[in-house]
């Protein structure tokens, strides 16, 4: 897991860099709400040049899902 | 009837907009025996067992008691952490509501995504998101992401504002929100018609 994709989820989150794990878990009744969302999909857009689906996130149970999105997305 | 209850059917006959902000902490209600009339209402919903969409239907079918108004009822819901918002109004026209809490932070990037399309708009970030999702839930945009990947071209969204009214111009028709700062939050209440925005009233 790259630095830029963590800066990405503590700024989405609004944590410290420091505290982001790669099982931090994400709630869709808490943390995982539609801003998240929005967030999520224009840095990774931003960063990495690649187009994540809405449906693909839906399915993501932690930050370590979202990475690999990007890695089969990007490659 | 109460003396609470005759206050707000007076009040309610005189508006058209109703909302209500609460925290679902203290909202607690005893499930089984309310179940059922929330699913003979118009308020039922597949997720109705989740406690967060159970509540805000409850209370929605306990406005719609106290407005006496059983017909041409237009609602909308919105969720934020332990908190939910429960919007109904009399008649028969497009209505929403976003809540978020006023400390939430956008990133930069969505910031820059919104930037691209609204850098002359006199809101905060927050505020243009709480518009977009509001028209989400009204029907005029499917989405802010793209089913393709990614977020969608916002080109064809026209906002501008004044008085803490924005107007949204989109497929030539006119929209129009209104921010109401309560509890922590910040409320978009968006509708097709401005008038019923000039009347509305917060209930607990």
């Amino acid at each position: 897991m790259d630095i830029e994709f963590k800066t990405l989820v503590a700024e989405t989150f609004e944590m410290n860099i420091d505290d982001v794990e790669d099982n931090f878990a994400l709630d869709p009744e808490g943390n995982w709400d539609s801003i998240a969302h929005l967030s999520i999909i224009s840095g990774i857009d931003h960063i990495y040049n690649v187009q994540i689906r809405g449906d693909d996130l839906v399915g993501c149970r932690n930050i370590s899902d979202i990475y690999l999105l990007i890695k089969k997305n990007g490659s | 009837m109460d003396l609470d209850f005759l206050c707000f059917k007076k009040v309610c006959l005189n508006t058209r907009v109703v909302f209500s902000l609460y925290d679902r902490e203290n909202y607690k209600k005893n499930f089984c025996s309310t179940i059922f009339l929330i699913l003979f209402s118009k308020f039922r919903s597949f997720r109705i067992f989740n406690p967060r969409y159970f509540s805000s239907r409850f209370k929605a079918l306990n406005i719609t008691k106290k407005l006496l108004y059983f017909s041409n009822v237009s609602y909308s819901f919105s969720h934020s952490k332990n908190y939910s918002a429960v919007l109904v109004s009399s008649g028969d026209f497009h209505v929403s509501i976003d809540i978020e809490p006023n400390n939430r932070k956008i990133s930069k990037y969505l910031s820059l995504y919104l930037s691209d399309y609204f850098a002359d708009v006199k809101l905060s970030s927050i505020e243009i998101i709480s518009i977009l999702e509001c028209l989400v839930k009204i029907g005029i945009i499917d989405s802010i992401i793209d089913s393709k990947g990614g977020l969608m071209s916002l080109n064809n969204i026209n906002i501008s504002s004044k008085n803490r009214t924005a107007f949204i111009k989109i497929q030539d028709k006119m929209f129009y929100s209104k921010f109401i700062v309560i509890d922590g939050f910040h409320a978009c209440i968006t509708s097709d018609n401005s008038d019923y925005l000039k009347n509305i009233i917060y209930v607990d």
